[in-house]
């Protein structure tokens, strides 16, 4: 069982199947499809359950990590932070997430992703973490930026983004300069079992 | 999809390699040199491990998630190196491939005109827009070879592969459907 994260005004919890009617009416409000590369278009709510029922074998052999991010005060779903995929040999994994257009704007993105950073440099002992985002998507650029990570590379017109092939940048932060850098200051709490 | 490819080139034949030439594979494997540097790359196979490896190979061919060539030469018959499609990501229409060849058989422009025409071919049976490959930190011949085909570089993925004790660099190539000029 993974515990809880608990961040500031957030808490980060596994999915359970119960969430998929919360996450499917998250992702198909307004915008946030023009972000999200990997996002079938249209989504079904099966996407968001057969998404939610791929996670638990994921965790449990230790190839992927994906949590809610709940807000503290009610409890209720407000996006995902991930880090899935997971390579244990070589102890990467790519950092994912995405908030309900309500939400965004708030900082909640930088307190989630840095949370799952600490989580991931320290519980896991991971030695890289990468991000991919689409070009025009600035504002997870500044996230990543805020997070210590740098641009390492441009994959041409690498993904099938709406129809249209589109590029994919990809930035990286290593565990020796999260610690260099003082990230590490900012510890999540998980609950101890 | 058809494994019964074959590509001819000036001085190459490729096509699928047979479980006879097991024992081939690990003799030009024999002196560690790709295992050396290629990350993940089993060390000492023996030719029933070969085998059980080109088995694995052909079944994946079948079923159209992979495209194995080997790479004979003309003159002699013999298989020199491998070229292998290994991931095919059809919604997103991009396949990224791997190859080697033999210590002997290196710089003399085989292994550029062996990923020229499969490259070429892969674009066009899986109806790819772009290919990627990489290589670790250091292997410059290999980069070369991406080079010598039109890849351009795209990125330094830092630390990316873990490689006997150590963690590497991962320097990532690609090509677009457009950029192909053979």
């Amino acid at each position: 069982m993974i515990q809880p994260i608990i961040a500031e005004r957030l808490i980060l919890r596994i999915f359970t199947h119960d969430d998929a009617q919360r996450v499917h009416e998250l992702l198909t409000d307004g915008q946030i499809g023009q972000y999200l590369g990997m996002l079938p278009d249209p989504y079904l709510l099966e996407d968001a359950e057969s998404w939610i029922s791929m996670q638990k074998p994921h965790q449990e052999n230790g190839i992927g990590f994906t949590f809610a991010i709940t807000d503290k005060q009610n409890s209720q779903i407000i996006g995902t932070v991930s880090l899935a995929p997971l390579n244990p040999q070589h102890r990467h994994a790519e950092l994912g997430y995405w908030l309900g257009t309500d939400y965004w704007c708030q900082g909640y993105a930088t307190e989630a992703t840095q949370a799952i950073l600490a989580y991931g440099f320290t519980n896991l002992d991971l030695l890289r973490i990468y991000a991919h985002h689409l070009p025009q998507n600035q504002a997870s650029r500044n996230i990543l930026n805020k997070l210590g990570m740098q641009q390492e590379g441009v994959l041409r017109k690498h993904i099938n983004h709406r129809g249209k092939q589109s590029d994919l940048i990809v930035c990286s932060i290593l565990q020796h300069d999260w610690q260099e850098n003082n990230y590490s200051s900012i510890k999540p709490i998980t609950t101890d079992s | 999809m058809p494994t019964n490819t074959r590509l001819e080139t000036p001085r190459l034949i490729l096509r699928r390699y047979e479980l006879s030439e097991a024992q081939r594979m690990c003799d030009l494997l024999a002196d560690g040199t790709v295992a050396a540097l290629v990350p993940g790359w089993p060390e000492n196979m023996t030719p029933e491990q070969m085998q059980a490896m080109i088995k694995e190979d052909h079944e994946q061919d079948e079923k159209g998630v992979a495209s194995h060539l080997g790479i004979e030469l003309k003159k002699t018959g013999e298989l020199i190196g491998v070229a292998k499609l290994v991931h095919v990501v059809p919604e997103h229409k991009h396949g990224g491939f791997g190859y080697w060849i033999g210590t002997e058989y290196r710089s003399k422009g085989y292994m550029t005109e062996a990923v020229k025409a499969a490259v070429k071919h892969w674009f066009e049976t899986f109806d790819f827009v772009r290919m990627i490959a990489h290589h670790m930190q250091g292997n410059d011949a290999s980069g070369k070879v991406l080079l010598n085909a039109g890849f351009k570089e795209e990125g330094t993925f830092r630390k990316h592969v873990a490689h006997r004790g150590k963690y590497v660099d991962a320097i990532f190539y690609g090509i677009l459907r457009e950029e192909l000029k053979y």
